[in-house]
């Protein structure tokens, strides 16, 4: 048991914990859109569900979950889409019965940085359902950044010999200055 | 007949250089200590403590309850284990603060150079943040990367924007105020020092499944030649939205 939160959960571990994910955030926007409703009431009457990338953010190339809620459809024959600029239209499937679609895509090998708009149409014949979520593209840069020069580390050994060879060099100059006198009295 | 002159110029000539010396000996010491006062600091660096945190952790570490759980989540039995902070819009950064070390810069948005690195500001604007445009804006979902100088000649006593991040311990808190007025809170989970030739690209600018933060700069030895041999690296996961400023 212990072992499944630290390994890597395997495929069918991961589609649950997806799922539910979606659900959960699905929930959470359900209420905000109800608290929206009441105090906006024109906001957003189309959009049904939820749309959940999974990770919500993603290396070019890197394949991702889709995942929207909300699509009760009466039409056995009805085909879920999603869009965006990230990746390649993609076909969703039907998962269970209370209106989930799921698919996984690719993110564009070319796709820039940048956060991108994902939307869900339930079915491609009755475009007007629709929901919209977001993944955000992230690029990585190579190695280390050069972010200092050295000026912490300069410790004065010019200015504190120079000055240490100038006190010196007095008390030297100095006890000259006393014996001459003192011989001048003697 | 001619031993008063040379006695008579003797002790004015020995007043005079006694009085040189004195002069000379109260510069030098003076010098001595202005410039052991006023010399810069090498920059603070992680404990190894802090170091030995595991880079790839603080991306998965906040959603293990999730996957830990799985289904059983949705049962009444399951402890109360409070939800992730909801991420945040897209918004970008302007200013990054540390209150505990002390770190507060301006950030503006930087690109790549042609090599790949990140560019960073000159020594002219070494006071400034940059954020790589290639990552996600802090409390967004997503790795998002600062980075700044740990020191600058242009500066007094060589510091720079994150001269001190290398003082930074796990539960630090850091918070990003971005374009939109609000603020990202963050928490520190490690602080590292890394070599230049083993820098973990992935850890940093991977993709990550919660809002996370990287704050990147110069670290571990220092040559003349060589200059700074590694990099300070803190890891941080996104705690929430603060009070908007």
């Amino acid at each position: 048991m212990a072992c499944q939160a630290c390994l890597d959960p395997p495929g069918g571990h991961m589609k649950k914990e997806f799922l539910m994910r979606v659900r959960r955030l699905a929930a959470v926007t359900a209420l905000t859109g109800a608290a929206l409703a009441v105090s906006v009431p024109l906001a957003s009457a189309v959009e049904g569900g939820v749309v959940v990338v999974t990770p919500g953010s993603a290396a070019p190339g890197q394949t991702v979950k889709i995942g929207a809620t909300g699509c009760i459809t009466t039409s056995s024959t009805a085909i879920a889409r999603a869009y965006s600029n990230a990746f390649p239209t993609t076909a969703l499937d039907a998962v269970g019965s209370a209106g989930e679609v799921a698919g996984s895509t690719q993110i564009f090998s070319g796709a820039k940085a940048g956060t991108y708009t994902v939307t869900v149409v339930c079915d491609v014949n009755n475009p007007g359902a629709k929901s919209t979520g977001s993944v955000t593209v992230v690029t990585s840069a190579t190695g280390g950044a050069k972010t200092g020069d050295g000026a912490s580390q300069a410790f004065p050994t010019s200015s504190v010999a120079g000055g240490a060879a100038l006190a010196v060099g007095s008390i030297g100059v100095g006890a000259y200055a006393l014996r001459r006198r003192a011989g001048g009295r003697a | 007949m001619a031993a008063p002159d040379p006695r008579r110029g003797r002790p004015r000539g020995g007043r005079f250089l006694f009085g040189l010396a004195t002069a000379g000996f109260l510069l030098g010491g003076t010098m001595v200590y202005q410039a052991v006062a006023s010399a810069p600091a090498p920059p603070p660096q992680p404990s190894s403590v802090w170091s030995t945190a595991p880079a790839s952790v603080p991306a998965t570490a906040s959603n293990g309850s999730v996957a830990s759980n799985g289904w059983a989540a949705h049962g009444s039995s399951a402890k109360p284990t409070p939800p992730p902070p909801t991420p945040m819009n897209r918004s970008l950064p302007v200013r990054v603060t540390m209150p505990r070390i002390g770190i507060d810069a301006p950030v503006s948005p930087t690109g790549q150079a042609a090599d790949g690195s990140v560019i960073v500001p000159d020594e002219d604007h070494a006071r400034q943040a940059v954020w790589f445009d290639g990552s996600a804006t802090p409390g967004q979902v997503g790795p998002s990367v600062l980075l700044a100088h740990v020191d600058s000649w242009k500066l007094p006593l060589g510091k720079a924007a994150f001269y001190e991040l290398g003082a930074a311990r796990p539960g630090d808190v850091v918070q990003v105020t971005r374009a939109d007025g609000s603020v990202a809170e963050f928490q520190v989970d490690s602080a590292t020092v890394v070599s230049k030739s083993g820098f973990p690209t992935q850890a940093v600018y991977g993709p990550t499944t919660t809002p996370q933060l990287r704050l990147i700069t110069c670290g571990g030895g220092f040559s003349k030649k060589g200059g700074y041999d590694g990099n300070v690296i803190v890891y941080a996961h996104f705690t929430g939205a603060g009070k908007a400023r």
